[in-house]
């Protein structure tokens, strides 16, 4: 006897093509043949495609096409358009912002003039991508929360690409395309600013990342284990409770005193990865601009702990130099050393 | 026969034997806490990898007495002019098996004539023996009684293993962005990485000040690049003499002297003496031997100055040798200072 | 606080593991259970040890609380209680907690019919815990590589035991790990916001189902993985950010105690191109 699978679909059922509903027509509109994948509609649906291709789209999808070329070639043409080097060198090649001496003018393209071009195009696509995911919502009558909430991810993109540079009076103060340059200029940001983790709004943004994560895997596991219950069609338990509805709502009430429903519990996935983004771009914006030295700001509001100075250390140097070492502690910067 | 599942699990196994066998890994020692409890400043001792690296050399064994003086019984003598003829011989001996054991005395001296200055490589060795009494007498807080001697360096090899060129930059292309310069021909992640932090902090006298002092702006600015090249040569340092950050500070404030260990005095003193070294005699010994210079592991040579670096001396120590007195019976080493022109005390110029 | 309008049919005995009948009832919306004991017990206790910890401590301040591990030269002996004893029976109540409220929400599960799924979930997250103050410790021979439990100063452990490491971007499985939070946080906002914008659609519009949910990100994306199929994704994500977050830690000190940038010397030496 087939057993209900919650975790795979081990029978896909493969129903007639969905073409889509009607919408108004921009563009292309819709474009692609379904195709179907077995190996899909063993964790989703089976179908792939028609999508819809409309004036924004194309706008976005050529934006960041020129984007990624932008990216791509100076990184390919940096190793001689050699394909080995260039998978070799990958993860440490990039695309460097401007150095200071340029401050916010337009430098030439081999310093730091390339990466402003990519930035813009980077920034078209993805604006003109927003356009597209609310005129999508917007053409199904649908709400318009998704692209908020993509909107809250744009807000961190702009802070840490061209907001925070233009206070700052500095291009050079932005994000490096590239994959170990990008963490290094994390790391940097991080020593720079006097350990960001004493940056408060850098707490709450982790408090909602890892928060959206225990979210997803509390309700995702609430789901799907009310999937024998046809709990997954969320949307017809909202106007019409049934008892995936019920027996998940319990499920919480009975293990921590009080539960969500089907609706308000998607309230608490949408703030949670929202405040992600929206916190975390404006502890990027207040560095540097408003605080200087997170340690010392956290040192200020009492909230920096003591630790008390370990006696008995390896190798403890002469007297002279314990002297030298608190006279130096003692003194403000500046002074002479 | 359903091929998927088996094929995605020797997949994943082979991955998994992959990442075991193919990246080096290493077992932790004891570890050793420098901080409070709650801090978690905790170094892990060597590995066998580093215990061969810092293998002391073999005793010299001590030469037939000859209490001539050394100016008195050989030829052309410059910086040696305080020994005798049985120390003089000993401290060749010993250099030739430090430096150029393969090359043997040719090395430097013309064969038939050793007071001969035609070869390069002796008014290279005269340099070298001034910078180690220098560093010996002018550096105590770094190399402390053990002291130095050319195989702190050198490890039996001309040209020592861990060591940084400089070069002017590579001149970019007006169309293409310029990348950082890594050493693309190099097979560990330490030679790997660019060496501008090193001309900054090793060979300028760039002052190590990245974070800000106080909580609000005060109209101090270092930029992303200074301070990423700060952490570069950091990083290379920790990497060098084979500690990590907890050694010397406290991460949560780098800058606080107050919450630093005192190694980061020594660390301090080290930084002073490296670049003292590299200005005054490694930059002075690429004018008298101006050859192209290709040090082991190098695909292809390099042509200008090999400077030192942290892990020059202590390849992954944090004590050369493992603390090992070298210097001992080479008292001719210690001393006199050539750069003692008036009276200073031993301690590090800023 | 009473009980829903449809809860009285559900509360049935039954479901339990341990116990029988002897625990299984509700104290106020809370079902009780022989694990509901337990976890009351251990996370009483545990609170209270805190308290108590920060009562020896130099201050009240909330964010500078700190109950410290023993130093690590007490190796995997129990330690004074002044010295870190304190800090290892708080873990032991921990562990106790959260393992008595996973098997706790076993028996709910069991009683109301679900599938395992969050217990199961939950069951990463004590892993990546325990992996954290008892895996890692043990492998490094001390339970002085646990964390501090205070607020900033676990903090100050993070950056420390990262800065061990030179610089933890470049550890491997860390890169997997951070790749899977902000990857779960993105598919997050698009469930969250598509089920809000399926039921709360344009004034005077009726709700939307299924096939406007899938139509939705066919046009945006291309691909609509499903009401079904996104909690499988969402459940993967989520479990894959735990469990490669607690394998970046175990890999960190037991298997690797140098610069985690250096570890990627194998990538240098591949032979097709260490040459170039």
């Amino acid at each position: 006897m087939a057993k209900f699978h919650s975790l795979y679909t081990s029978i896909a059922v493969r129903g007639p093509d969905e073409p889509g509903i009607p919408v108004p027509t921009d563009g292309f509109g819709r474009v692609g043949g379904a195709w179907h994948s077995s190996w899909l509609g063993r964790i989703g649906e089976m179908q792939v495609l028609p999508t819809y291709l409309g004036a924004t789209g194309i706008a976005s999808l050529v934006c960041g096409f020129i984007a990624i070329e932008v990216i791509g070639l100076n990184m390919w043409a940096s190793v001689d358009w050699n394909p080995l080097r260039f998978i070799k060198m990958l993860p440490f090649l990039s695309l460097e912002p401007p150095p200071p001496k340029y401050g916010l003018s337009l430098p030439p393209l081999e310093d730091g003039g390339w990466w402003l071009v990519a930035g813009f195009f980077l920034t078209a696509a993805i604006l003109l991508w927003w356009v597209r995911m609310y005129r999508r919502a917007r053409a199904l009558k649908m709400g318009t929360h998704v692209p908020w909430c993509f909107a809250s991810a744009i807000w961190l993109y702009l802070v840490l690409g061209f907001i925070r540079p233009l206070l700052m009076g500095c291009w050079c103060e932005a994000v490096p395309f590239g994959v170990i340059s990008h963490l290094n200029w994390t790391a940097t940001f991080s020593v720079r600013y006097g350990n960001l983790f004493y940056d408060p709004f850098h707490m709450l943004s982790i408090v909602f990342l890892y928060g959206s994560t225990m979210l997803f895997a509390m309700h995702a596991g609430t789901i799907l284990g009310v999937a024998r219950f046809g709990g997954e069609r969320e949307t017809q338990d909202i106007v019409d409770r049934g008892t995936g509805q019920e027996r998940a709502a319990l499920f919480w009430r009975w293990t921590m005193g009080f539960n969500a429903t089907f609706e308000s519990i998607h309230r608490w996935l949408f703030w949670f990865a929202t405040l992600t983004t929206l916190c975390g771009g404006i502890g990027i914006l207040i560095t540097g601009t408003i605080v200087d030295n997170w340690y010392l700001w956290g040192v200020e509001h009492g909230i920096a702990p003591e630790y008390p100075q370990v006696g008995g250390l390896p190798d403890s140097p002469p007297p002279k130099v314990v002297l030298d070492m608190r006279q130096r502690a003692a003194t403000p910067p500046g002074a002479s050393r | 026969m359903r091929w998927g599942p088996i094929l995605l699990l020797a997949a994943a196994v082979g991955v998994v034997i992959f990442l075991v066998t193919v990246p080096q890994w290493s077992l932790p020692r004891a570890g050793t806490q420098l901080g409070s409890r709650a801090s978690s400043m905790i170094q892990f001792a060597g590995g066998p990898a580093d215990a061969r690296l810092n293998t002391p050399p073999p005793a010299i064994p001590a030469w037939a007495q000859d209490i001539r003086p050394a100016t008195g019984a050989f030829k052309n003598v410059q910086v040696l002019k305080d020994v005798n003829a049985g120390e003089f011989m000993r401290l060749q001996t010993a250099m030739t098996q430090w430096v150029s054991p393969k090359q043997g005395c040719g090395f430097c001296h013309v064969s038939g004539d050793y007071a001969s200055d035609a070869k390069p490589e002796k008014q290279a060795a005269r340099l070298m023996l001034n910078m180690t009494r220098h560093i010996n007498s002018a550096w105590p807080d770094h190399v402390g009684a053990e002291g130095v001697t050319c195989y702190s360096c050198h490890r039996g090899q001309p040209v020592p293993a861990q060591v940084w060129f400089w070069h002017p930059p590579i001149p970019g292309h007006p169309m293409i962005d310029r990348q950082e310069d890594y050493h693309e021909t190099a097979v560990t992640v330490r030679k790997f990485f660019p060496d501008e932090g090193f001309e900054e902090y090793l060979l300028e006298k760039t002052p190590g000040l990245g974070q800000s002092q106080t909580p609000l702006p005060t109209g101090q600015s270092v930029s992303q690049i200074e301070i990423k090249r700060l952490y570069e040569v950091m990083m290379q340092m920790s990497d060098g003499i084979g500690v990590n950050c907890g050694f010397c500070h406290n991460s949560r404030a780098f800058f606080d002297w107050r919450q630093s260990t005192p190694n980061r005095w020594v660390g301090y003193s080290g930084i002073q003496m490296t670049r003292n070294i590299n200005r005054d005699y490694l930059v002075p010994l690429a004018a008298i031997s101006p050859l192209t210079r290709q040090g082991p592991g190098d695909v292809t040579p390099k042509v200008g100055n090999a400077l030192a670096n942290c892990a020059t001396c202590h390849e992954g120590a944090p004590k050369p040798f493992g603390g090992a007195n070298l210097v001992g019976s080479f008292p001719e080493l210690k001393g006199p200072d050539p750069h003692v022109a008036v009276a200073a005390p031993a301690a590090p110029a800023s | 606080m009473p009980m829903l309008s449809y809860e009285p049919k559900y509360r049935v005995s039954g479901g339990t593991l341990v116990g029988g009948d002897l625990f299984d009832f509700w104290i106020g919306p809370f079902y009780v259970g022989f694990f509901g004991v337990t976890s009351a017990f251990f996370a009483t206790l545990g609170t209270a040890l805190i308290i108590y910890g920060a009562a020896m401590g130099p201050t009240w301040a909330l964010f500078r609380i700190s109950i410290d591990p023993p130093p690590i030269s007490y190796g995997l002996h129990i330690a004074p209680l002044r010295e870190g004893g304190l800090w290892q029976i708080i873990t032991v109540c921990a562990i106790g907690a959260f393992v008595s409220w996973a098997l706790r929400q076993v028996e709910i599960c069991r009683k109301l019919g679900m599938g395992y799924h969050v217990p199961i979930a939950f069951s990463a997250a004590i892993f990546a815990y325990v992996s954290l103050v008892v895996i890692r410790p043990v492998l490094l021979g001390a339970w002085g590589y646990g964390f501090p439990y205070g607020i900033m100063s676990h903090l100050d452990w993070v950056s420390n035991v990262g800065y061990q490491y030179l610089h933890f971007h470049y550890n491997p499985a860390h890169m997997l790990a951070v790749t899977f939070f902000f990857t779960t946080t993105f598919a997050l906002g698009l469930h969250g916001g598509e089920i809000l914008a399926a039921a709360n659609p344009r004034r005077g519009e009726t709700v939307k189902y299924g096939e406007h949910e899938s139509v939705y990100f066919r046009d945006t994306i291309g691909y609509s993985i499903g009401e079904l199929g996104i909690h499988r994704l969402g459940l993967f994500l989520a479990i894959n950010a735990g469990v490669w977050s607690a394998i970046c830690m175990i890999i960190s000190g037991p298997f690797w105690t140098h610069g985690w940038p250096y570890w990627w010397n194998w990538w240098l030496s591949i032979p097709i191109w260490s040459h170039l």
